[in-house]
């Protein structure tokens, strides 16, 4: 059903400075979905709020067929939520574990964004990257009122201070996104731990001088953010669109173009806090 | 838990934990911090609290407040600053960089949490953080055009990555903090010193010769970073 082939990478890593790896990435290129979770806690179960996270919505989002594509990752996004919160509520030692979550499900020609928290969505495209997801984060919401400026926030106390996670509250829902995908697009998903330490200008450089080679390009990213001290978990999962496939009839492929949601529908980018 | 420590000539005069969301420095009996000196304003400078952070602002003083040295309107103050109004100092001791470190811990919390009013003159749109500033000293390195280029230019390696090669056959150089290393991007793997290299990233010596995709260049580290 997805028109378009992809290609992934994934790599997480511990850092140099943190004794546990709390991240989980999962991908499956033929079920299109790519997801990646930074996990906390108050006491243990970082890395179990993480693996149920990326494991559940893998298995959900990999069968569906993207029809009714915002229910489907809400629904998604709650049961994950729920299962965090039960799980919590049966070991209590677990307690307080909560996750961001970044999802990429490709339908078709599209590619549906939900995310929670401060894990990343940046989209590369004809050589420009752009960021697709606004961060869940104190630091975020002090720019959108202009009590702090980006290079306050650059450098703020309060950088890891999120302020929406799954398995903090009954209802936590994320934000969604659709956008068109492009044959030559790369997708990367990535943890706090390589945003934070890298910049923009050089994660572009690693996808521009690499793309070709996306394992590559995954295991650089995560080289680039331990050279600036790799001070937290490092994740990255990298998606590529490659070219369509010469079968796909262009009435088959019309036919499905109409199928599928119209764009817009989750509406682009809003502002959060307004 | 962050603090002023108050000084003049090298004499401590005391200091005062931020507990408020706001702490104010002058001349005048109202400020939470007050500098008995004519060159100080009334009203010279204040904190505020933006969550874990303290921005330190100039209220407009004649003579202005100073941060290691500099003149500043607003300030995000870090551990360690010193803050000068007129002969004051007052140095910024933060205790949880001194304490937990713990500053990279992802947290949630609990909205909302101390938010002064947008102060004029800020943009009030959301531009997207840079990642952290930081300090890190990589290898240093160039590399000498052999061949496909112009013969015996130097190109200094001062981006993480250098892309090398054309069309089919392309590989990069990394830099790292420890040296440089050479990968195959695609195509054709290149060759260090006359030999393939195995696929990942392979470490380069100084002076090594480098040929991919029509190009050849010598690298030359520099052992002294």
């Amino acid at each position: 059903m997805s028109h378009h082939d992809l290609e992934v990478a994934s790599r997480t890593d511990t850092g140099k400075v943190r004794p546990y790896n709390e991240d989980s990435v999962a991908v499956d290129a033929a079920g299109g979905v790519a997801v990646l979770a930074d996990g906390m806690a108050v006491r243990r179960g970082a890395d179990v709020a993480a693996r149920i996270a990326t494991q559940q919505l893998l298995e959900t989002l990999r069968t569906q067929n993207g029809t009714a594509a915002d229910r489907v990752v809400r629904d998604a996004f709650a049961a994950v939520n729920d299962a965090i919160v039960r799980e919590a509520q049966t070991n209590t030692a677990l307690q307080g574990m909560a996750t961001t979550v970044v999802a990429a499900w490709f339908r078709g020609d599209r590619v549906f964004i939900a995310h929670v928290g401060d894990s990343r969505l940046y989209r590369f495209r004809a050589g420009q990257l752009e960021r697709m997801t606004i961060d869940h984060s104190f630091v975020q919401e002090q720019l959108n009122v202009g009590t702090m400026t980006s290079s306050e926030a650059r450098d703020s106390q309060s950088r890891h201070l999120i302020t929406r996670a799954l398995g903090t509250d009954e209802a936590v829902g994320p934000d969604l996104s659709e956008h068109e995908i492009r044959p030559g697009d790369v997708y990367l998903l990535c943890s706090d731990g390589l945003h934070d330490l890298v910049d923009d200008a050089d994660i572009a450089l690693a996808l521009e001088s690499l793309q070709p080679n996306l394992d590559l390009a995954a295991t650089t990213l995560v080289h680039m953010a331990n050279d600036r001290g790799g001070l937290d978990n490092i994740s990255v999962a990298l998606v590529r669109i490659k070219a369509r496939k010469s079968s796909a009839k262009p009435a088959a492929r019309e036919a499905n173009a109409n199928a599928s949601a119209p764009a817009g529908l989750f509406g682009r980018l809003r502002k959060l806090f307004g | 838990m962050a603090k002023l420590v108050i000084s003049r000539n090298d004499t401590l005069l005391g200091s005062r934990f931020i507990e408020d969301t706001r702490l104010t420095i002058g001349r005048a009996s109202g400020n939470v911090i007050q500098l008995d000196d004519p060159a100080v304003s009334k009203l010279h400078a204040q904190v505020e609290v933006v969550g874990n952070d303290h921005i330190l602002l100039d209220l407009g003083s004649s003579n202005g407040t100073f941060v290691n040295g500099e003149r500043i309107s607003r300030h995000l103050l870090r551990h360690g600053d010193v803050v000068e109004v007129s002969e004051f100092k007052i140095r910024y001791v933060d205790h949880r960089t001194v304490v937990s470190g713990d500053g990279d811990r992802t947290m949630v919390i609990d909205r909302p949490v101390a938010a002064p009013q947008s102060p004029p003159g800020l943009v009030t749109s959301a531009p997207i953080p840079a990642a952290r500033t930081s300090r890190v000293n990589y290898a240093q390195g160039m590399l000498r055009v052999i061949q496909g280029g112009t013969i015996g230019s130097e190109v200094a390696l001062t981006r993480p990555l250098h892309a090398l090669g054309k069309d089919d056959n392309r590989a990069a150089i990394l830099r790292r903090l420890d040296g440089f290393y050479v990968a195959r991007v695609e195509g054709l793997p290149p060759k260090v010193n006359g030999k393939q290299i195995a696929d990942g990233w392979q470490p380069l010596h100084n002076r090594d010769f480098i040929e991919v995709g029509g190009e050849a260049v010598q690298i030359w580290i520099d052992k002294t970073s």
